[in-house]
């Protein structure tokens, strides 16, 4: 398999191999996603959106892991390719979502709860950013 | 929760739920592929170091999961088999647009030293996503009364 997408290098075949592992990876990232929220939003109530806040998180963290193993797309080497796409692109980028987070947002901003909006935004980039450099540090931690 | 297998009921129940998931799966995926696509079609074009792409991406996702909110939201309006709310909103709009590379390239500016870029870039995908938001539902709204 491996080798075979080493054959397939810098043709258009390569690229479609890619979307379809992105497609892949980000189907699975979706399905997990909607698990997780409609889990924790469950658990923790509809009030503030726990749910997406905690698989952009998550996502993040992943992301950051993903990178820190050294899956950072090779121009000479695309099975490493198809793991970034399948791994970085396609799992992380579908397990997180910017356009329920905007919408939530939103929705709170209606309501006029702008300590939640402020909460939201800035949490979730701070929450995001934190781990995915604490993922990446990790990875890098045990590689060394 | 019973787990007979016999039990009508919840085996429906969980029949449904796996379709559920299979239609989030679906529309998740052709999301990430179309995201993965247009990051090719940014990078032939070639921006350099820094991608606006991710931004377009989310802006655009953000504008239509407004629309959709609004056009299904709508007094009046019909409401959408639950599948097809999964496929469109959990599924595609939420494959398509991602927080995680968003993240990573604020994370990547801030580590070149282009703080204030950084800034600049999460402020404008906040800011400019709630107004796509907006937007999405101002027009699925002025679209209904228009109709009706």
């Amino acid at each position: 398999m491996l080798s075979r997408l080493y054959s397939l290098q810098n043709t258009s075949q390569a690229s479609c191999v890619l979307i379809l592992f992105t497609a892949l990876g980000c189907a699975l990232g979706g399905m997990v996603r909607h698990l997780i929220t409609t889990g924790v939003n469950r658990m923790c109530g509809e009030a503030f959106p726990w749910g997406t806040l905690s698989v952009n998180v998550l996502g993040s963290f992943l992301l950051g892991v993903v990178l820190g193993a050294g899956l950072t797309p090779a121009e000479s080497w695309l099975s490493l390719n198809g793991a970034h796409a399948f791994a970085a692109i396609g799992f992380c980028g579908g397990l997180t979502t910017f356009s329920t987070f905007s919408l939530q947002t939103l929705t709170l901003a209606s309501k006029r709860h702008w300590g939640r909006v402020a909460a939201n935004a800035l949490g979730s980039l701070a929450l995001c950013a934190l781990c995915a450099v604490a993922g990446y540090a990790l990875m890098e931690g045990l590689s060394a | 929760m019973c787990t007979l297998r016999s039990c009508g009921i919840c085996f429906n129940g969980r029949v449904e739920r796996v379709k559920q998931l299979l239609w989030i799966g679906l529309g998740s995926g052709l999301g990430g592929a179309l995201r993965y696509i247009l990051d090719l079609v940014a990078q032939q074009v070639g921006f350099g170091s820094f991608s606006p792409s991710t931004l377009v991406i989310n802006l655009t996702g953000s504008l239509l999961i407004g629309w959709l909110a609004g056009h299904w939201a709508t007094e009046g309006a019909i409401a959408p088999h639950p599948h097809r709310f999964h496929f469109w909103v959990t599924g595609f709009c939420g494959g398509y647009t991602t927080f995680s590379t968003f993240t990573w390239q604020v994370i990547e500016l801030v580590n070149n030293g282009e703080g204030q870029l950084a800034g600049f870039y999460a402020a404008a995908s906040f800011g400019f996503g709630l107004v796509a938001v907006w937007l999405g539902l101002s027009l699925a709204v002025r679209g209904r009364i228009v109709k009706s």
